[in-house]
């Protein structure tokens, strides 16, 4: 698999970047971005104990790569190989999971209650606007 | 000087050698916000199922809360949750 071209325009980044920001303050905690692995507490307690930190510094790292590749990006293009998008797409979802933990969201079919623009909360532009970027990313995986 | 006579030692490793034996079931959960298209790649790039066989499920998924993805030892089952976890998914184990 070749390269996965990202163009995004000064402005697009620009808006990329505060997304990352916003979102990064609020990442961690919640059970979609701190998920449980057993039922039995008792083990769920020490597989947290053993694999928690690891998650949360790649978590970090990942973050961190995004904001590297959009400062770095030459004539508008982010040029990633196939380890950089997927670190690319687990970033992004992470930041979906913490926009979509901010507006409550729990089950299917949300889409169909978000509220008119004027009342809508930043979140929902966010995911609507990373959720555009990872899909794009992923065709370009498997095209 | 009496004698004791032995012991059997070998019962209790039979019994665990059957516990270590049972596979775990690797179960991923359905999530309203992670896009299906990205549960298909993360399958596909983490148990090498093709396009049909991660499609598939993914629509288990989302269809029915839930799918078992695979059924491993305990402790490759625990590998691969933890790495589901990495890319953002729900993921559990649990004794098959």
């Amino acid at each position: 698999m070749g390269r996965v071209e990202v163009r995004l325009d000064a402005r697009e980044r620009s808006a990329v970047l505060r997304m990352l920001d916003t979102l990064a303050d609020f990442r961690g905690g919640g059970p979609r971005t701190i998920p449980r692995a057993y039922d039995d507490p008792d083990l769920d307690r020490d597989y947290q104990r053993l694999t928690r930190p690891e998650l949360e510094q790649l978590r970090d790292a990942d973050i961190a790569a995004v904001r590297a590749d959009l400062g770095a990006a030459t004539r508008d293009v982010c040029r990633l190989d196939e380890d950089r998008a997927l670190l690319w797409l687990r970033a992004l979802n992470h930041l979906r999971l913490v926009a979509g933990g901010r507006l409550g969201i729990e089950k299917d079919g949300w889409e169909e209650d978000v509220p008119l623009a004027d009342a809508q909360p930043d979140e929902y532009a966010m995911l609507a606007d990373l959720g555009w970027l990872q899909d794009g990313i992923i065709s370009a995986m498997d095209g | 000087m009496p004698v004791e006579a032995p012991v059997r030692q070998d019962a209790p490793a039979k019994r665990e050698s059957s516990a270590r034996d049972i596979p775990w079931n690797v179960i991923v959960w359905n999530d309203p916000i992670t896009l299906m298209t990205y549960v298909v790649l993360v399958l596909r790039r983490l148990f090498g199922y093709d396009e049909t066989t991660a499609t598939k499920l993914m629509l288990q998924v989302h269809n029915e809360g839930k799918a078992v993805v695979a059924s491993q030892s305990r402790e490759q089952a625990e590998v691969s949750v933890s790495r589901l976890h990495a890319f953002g998914l729900q993921a559990t184990l649990a004794r098959g």
